[in-house]
């Protein structure tokens, strides 16, 4: 990817926390001991989730405001839209409302949640009652991990801005709420060949940072 | 239109503009229009006329996408994104496949476009194209896809020369259309090529088709069986490797956690191996991961410890799974009784999850038990509430008689300081606990009291009608009650439902306790009274009802009641229920004798015992999965030795009163304006009529000391109208079954061969929304040879299905909330086994304004609706008459005319009745003569008809003949009510 224009809306973005005063600056880069590499995500607390068996989802949120703001989303089963909708603002609202250091599972419905949080972007799965809620928590991380090897420090600007790419990789490594490839170095090669068949390598990135809203 | 520098600079601080005041939420209105200008600006370029190339769609469609994902709703570039599908260029197809993963519904009209794309894509041969289009399948996963490449994806997943990835991908593909549409996947020589992928070489391949061999195994295990010992050799290699053998798919030194979870969880779906070697081996292995807890971590990573427990765990589930290794069970006990004390609190709520459980198996029960203070501990100390949830699980299933008392004490005691999201599930455990588990009764109705002293807000009425219902049936606990009911109400502040416990009690008891100066009846009076005015109007009547019980249990107390009921807070009250309750009551003290007061007012008799209703609420609450069907057995047994009585004994017609009668006070006692009471009630119900009369009050009978139904949520008694509403149907298949006040039902039905189809309406009449709205379809009498209700919850829906003997009912679910004004469809499967005569009897029940309602229907099938119309001539006809000449194979009824005897109507209602109508049979032109097969699935039952109308005598005579008796006889009563 673009190494450049991520830079920018990183530095852009720190900046503004300056101006307003820092309030969500320290947050920032706060609580990335768990992985190897440092994975650094901004001061808006988002979630995401991918569902084993159920659905996924990835949500993102203003802290003041205490609604999560989606960022991606998958479903393994078929739902309706308003179904996924308030599944969305149930499970948000839950995990957001989670004490520090309470455990990583819930009850809801007759589902169990499990979610991670990564400095401020929470992951959710969605399981049902027979599956490992352990294993599904290294899912998550495994996932994230991936997302940190193919984009070098991975933020949510990454996951905001190429979604598609969280998306792809999310397919190399799950179907249909199945593990389908855990090795890492499998994965990295999937992502690799697929980029290798792009025609202008980074016209795709730059394109979309280009001229989103830059046309008028 | 293609990005340059300068535009690139402008748009890095547009997007910043954009994103910041995105998550500031401070403009949404300037997000929301610059969204909408460039939707307009997308729209525009896919409109014009220029042809967009490939790239400028990839890269709309893309932003559609990106718009999607910051919340906003998409709804056109569709039919782009499927275009893109056809392109050659990779980063087009992708997105195009992405757009439509996303946000394609599965009933999309595009699906047969995006099938061609995929068909293509598949066979390309080019392993990149084949994955993303197995992918798309994947995730669309539609009933038209498996149709489209059901056939296809087998084949693809088992050929010699698929590359590994594909394979992979083919399998949970196919995975995932089978369940989507089981019947669509068809077994062959394939599937024994799959069982064989357990042991291909590359990890990743194994990884991803046992998923699918365990989905396959579970629907048919004889085909899979095969299975078995392969996944055992391959976990058994997996769990000795040291942990770099497996290079990449090793996780933080665990080798290959996710295999061997997955094996494991396939395991589960078979018995044990009866191969010696091979459970050797597999207990082997399940030794080994229970070994391997208990060493040293190689890594602090939580990573490592997670995966590592999550094969262990796993493990465990297999062991008490196979409920058959002593030895195992007990280690597995041990092993999470350590884990319950671990600073992980993951593993501490995991612990607690696998030890409800283990509590459930014969061999651990008793090593579960031995960690019963852990797990108090637990509940009393633990920070986070989902674990503390998950000890009060635990409690709840680990309980017996030996420990109930400490458990159901410990509850009570967590109770206090309880979230409040759990208290409610927590009250009613306390209280199934404490039926169940009940020794002596006097501890009971000390926890019972306890709980509403405790949570009185939580407590539902379900839990203080169930104290009732067995005081009332337990007369060794009654004084015992009522002494400790009158020391509860001595506290300044009691709750409500303890008042209402403490009215009902006393009213019922009082005299028990009466001998003792400190409880005299003016004392308990008082004691009563002195609550009146706290508490609401449906306790408020309740109380009234308790006074008036109290004039017949102590005279002496006659007037100091009277004083209070004629006073102008009660008789003038503004709330119609309680003034009409002062007024009657008054009127009954001063009116009647002794003697029929005391007949009134008797002592209520014993309830018919019935399923715990808290139980069943326990189960509504938590799902149906939550409670087992062990547990629900259990709780009848319990019930019946709790109770006695004979179930259904005498439900008299007072239970439709809530039915009829919107009124928000659900009343105990039976004590209850409005309503009639039908014959069934007792004697004393007419015996007040006439007192009533007399006094010139009109109400029928409301005083009617008849049989408590109203007490818990069982189901009512049919209308007493439902044989009417029932008749009206025999001879038409729509039209409207049941109207009131609130509720309309209108019925619209179809029937071929011996299978029927009827559509139900509720209607809601009222402008408030009707919630827990439920139907059940439940049979009586001879139908009900068994019942079986299957319910699969999953994400709230529930199916019943209802069987029995004779007539086979399906019914579809309802939703539970009926909007004011609204309708909802229910539609009901019918198979008529073998011939009938009762009428399946529909219950609904649902609350308005708080008030339940509950009615019960009589649902029009009847036997003639399975009618098979037979033309045959006049020779035929009479020769079949002759040769169903037995006596009992003929009915025959005489009857007065209701309505008018208009040739035409009669034809009308004949047709209606299903038979074939025969002309110029009959010597006589006056009378009709029918003929037709009735179908049910075991037989088929031909039936001949004869209705001779008398037009002078204004009466009929009505003649069936048929090869079976009972059919004859149903049919002529059917019939004589029809005309």
């Amino acid at each position: 990817m673009s190494k450049t224009g991520f830079v920018h809306a990183c530095q852009a973005r720190r900046r503004d926390e300056e101006e307003r005063g820092g309030a969500g600056g320290k947050q920032a880069f706060l609580g990335m001991q768990a992985l190897g590499n440092s994975l650094k995500m901004s001061n808006t607390d988002s979630h995401w989730g991918l569902g084993e068996e159920s659905y996924a989802l990835c949500f993102s949120m203003p802290p003041e405001s205490r609604q999560g703001k989606l960022r991606l989303q998958k479903w393994f089963t078929a739902l309706s839209d308003r179904d996924k909708k308030k599944i969305i603002r149930d499970v948000t609202q839950m995990v957001l409302a989670r004490p520090p250091k309470a455990c990583n599972f819930l009850q809801w419905r007759d589902l169990k949640i499990v979610y991670r949080r990564y400095a401020s972007l929470y992951f959710c799965c969605g399981l049902e009652e027979e599956d490992n809620e352990l294993l599904t928590l290294e899912l998550l991380h495994r996932y994230v991990e991936l997302l940190d090897q193919y984009f070098g420090n991975v933020c949510e600007l990454d996951i905001i801005f190429n979604f598609e790419k969280a998306y792809f990789i999310l397919d190399e490594f799950v179907i249909g709420g199945e593990v389908q490839e855990t090795s890492k170095a499998s994965v990295a090669k999937s992502m690799e060949e697929s980029d290798s068949l792009q025609e202008v390598k980074h016209t795709h990135t730059h394109m979309f940072y280009g001229d989103f809203y830059g046309e008028d | 239109m293609l990005s340059n520098a300068p535009v690139y600079k402008r748009s890095v601080k547009n997007i910043k503009d954009v994103y910041i005041s995105h998550i500031n939420g401070k403009s949404k209105e300037a997000e929301i229009k610059r969204i909408n200008k460039e939707l307009a600006n997308i729209r525009s370029k896919f409109k014009g006329d220029k042809a967009l190339d490939g790239y400028s769609k990839k890269k709309y469609v893309c932003k559609l996408l990106f718009i999607f994902l910051l919340g906003h709703d998409i709804d056109f570039g569709h039919m782009e994104a499927v275009n893109l599908l056809s392109s050659n260029k990779y980063t087009e197809k992708q997105i195009g496949y992405l757009f439509i993963s996303v946000l394609v519904n599965s009933n999309s009209e595009l699906i047969r476009l995006i099938n061609n794309a995929i068909k293509n894509d598949l066979s390309s041969r080019n392993p990149t194209f084949m994955c993303l289009a197995l992918h798309c399948i994947a995730n669309v996963g539609s009933r038209e896809m498996a149709e489209a490449f059901a056939g296809e994806i087998p084949r693809i997943l088992v050929a010699g020369d698929t590359m590994d990835s594909v394979k992979q991908s083919a399998a949970l593909c196919l995975l995932r259309l089978y369940k989507t549409s089981p019947d669509l996947v068809l077994m062959g020589e394939w599937t024994s090529r799959v069982v064989h992928l357990l042991n291909d070489q590359h990890m990743g391949v194994v990884t991803a088709a046992i998923s699918l061999i365990t989905c396959l195994s579970q629907k048919n295990p004889d085909e899979f069986k095969t299975c078995v010992s392969l996944a055992v050799s391959r976990l058994s290699r997996i769990v000795s490797s040291a942990s770099t053998d497996l290079q990449d798919y090793t996780y933080y030194f665990v080798p290959a956690p996710w295999l061997s979870c997955k094996l494991l969880r396939l395991l589960q779906c078979y018995p044990p191996p009866e191969d010696g070697a091979v459970k050797g081996r597999l207990v082997e292995c399940l030794e080994t991961i229970l070994n391997k807890a208990q060493e040293p971590p190689k890594s602090k990573k939580v990573q490592h410890s997670n995966a590592k427990n999550a094969i262990l765990f796993e493990a465990i589930s297999l062991i008490i799974h196979y409920d058959s290794e002593p030895n195992l069970l007990v280690r597995a006990c041990n092993q999470l009784g350590q884990f319950l004390q671990h600073r992980e609190t993951n593993l501490r709520y995991l612990a607690l999850e696998s030890m409800c459980t283990l509590a459930s198996s014969e061999f651990s029960h008793e090593a579960v038990k031995t960690h019963i203070e852990t797990v108090i501990n637990a509940l009393k100390t633990e920070r986070d509430v989902s674990v503390r949830q998950r000890a009060a699980d635990l409690l709840y299933a680990m309980c017996d008689r030996s420990n109930a008392k400490q458990i159901v004490a410990e509850m009570l005691s967590y109770l206090e300081t309880a979230d409040y999201s759990i208290r409610e599930e927590m009250v009613l455990k306390v209280a199934i606990l404490a039926e169940k588990y009940a020794v002596d009764y006097s501890w009971y109705v000390d926890t019972i009291l306890n709980l509403i002293r405790i949570a009185g807000d939580y407590v539902s009425e379900e839990v203080w009608y169930r104290v009732i219902q067995i005081v009332i049936n337990r007369d060794d606990v009654q004084g015992y009650a009522a002494k400790t009911v009158f020391e509860a109400l001595q506290a300044p502040a009691c709750h409500e439902n303890m008042v209402k416990v403490g009215g009902y009690i006393l009213g019922e008891f009082g005299n028990l306790i009466a001998g003792d100066p400190r409880s005299s009846p003016l004392v308990q009076f008082n004691l009563l009274h002195s609550k009146f005015h706290l508490c609401s109007v449906p306790t408020r009547a309740l109380l009234l009802s308790a006074y008036i019980k109290f004039i017949n249990l102590f005279p002496e107390t006659k007037s100091t009641i009277q004083e209070v009921l004629r006073s102008d807070s009660q008789i003038r009250n503004s709330d119609v229920e309680l003034q009409q309750r002062a007024v009657e009551y008054l009127k009954l003290s001063s009116i009647a004798s002794t003697d029929v007061l005391a007949t009134v007012l008797e002592e209520m008799p014993p309830f018919p015992e019935r399923e715990s209703s808290i139980l069943a609420k326990l189960k509504k609450k938590k799902g149906p999965g939550a409670v087992s069907v062990n547990e629900l057995e259990e709780g009848k047994r319990e019930g019946e030795l709790n109770g006695g009585g004979e179930r259904g004994g005498d439900n008299s017609g007072i239970a439709a009163s809530n039915a009829s009668t919107p009124s928000p006070s659900a009343d105990l006692l039976g004590l209850r304006t409005g309503p009639p009471v039908t014959a069934a009630a007792p004697s004393a119900g007419s015996l007040l009529v006439d007192v009533f009369s007399e006094a010139g009050v009109n109400d029928d009978g409301f005083l009617s000391s008849a049989p408590p139904s109203v007490v818990s949520e069982d189901t009512a008694p049919p209308l007493p109208e439902s044989n009417e509403l029932l008749n009206k149907f025999v001879c038409k298949n729509n039209g409207v079954l049941f109207e009131n006040q609130l509720l309309q039902i209108g019925i619209k039905s179809e029937y071929r061969q011996n299978l029927g189809r009827m559509y139900l309406f509720y209607g809601n009449k009222t402008s408030v929304q009707f919630v827990t709205f439920t139907t059940t379809v439940t049979c009586p009498g001879e139908l009900q040879s068994h019942i079986l209700h299957i319910y699969t919850c999953k994400h709230m829906f529930i199916l019943a299905y209802t069987c029995y003997d004779k007539l086979n009912v399906q019914t579809k679910p309802v939703e539970p909330l009926i909007e004011g004004g609204a309708q909802v469809q229910q539609v009901i499967n019918i198979e008529c086994l073998s011939d009938f005569c009762e009428a399946p009897l529909l219950n609904i029940k649902f609350r308005y304004g708080g008030a339940l309602q509950n009615l019960t229907l009589k649902l029009p099938v009847t036997i003639n609706k399975f009618f098979q119309p037979t033309e045959m001539a006049s020779h035929d006809f009479f020769q079949r008459w002759k040769q169903l000449s037995q006596p009992q194979q003929e009915a025959q009824k005489i009857f007065k005319a209701n309505h008018a005897m208009d040739t035409e109507v009669l034809k009308a209602k004949l047709l209606g009745l299903g038979m074939a109508l025969l002309e110029n049979v009959d010597p006589n032109p006056e009378n009709f003569v029918c003929a037709g097969v009735i179908q049910t699935k075991a037989q088929q039952v031909g039936s001949l008809l004869r209705l001779e109308p008398n037009a002078q005598a204004q009466m009929y005579r009505l003649t069936l003949r048929s090869s079976k008796d009972t059919v004859s006889k149903r049919l002529c009563e059917l019939l004589a009510e029809q005309f």
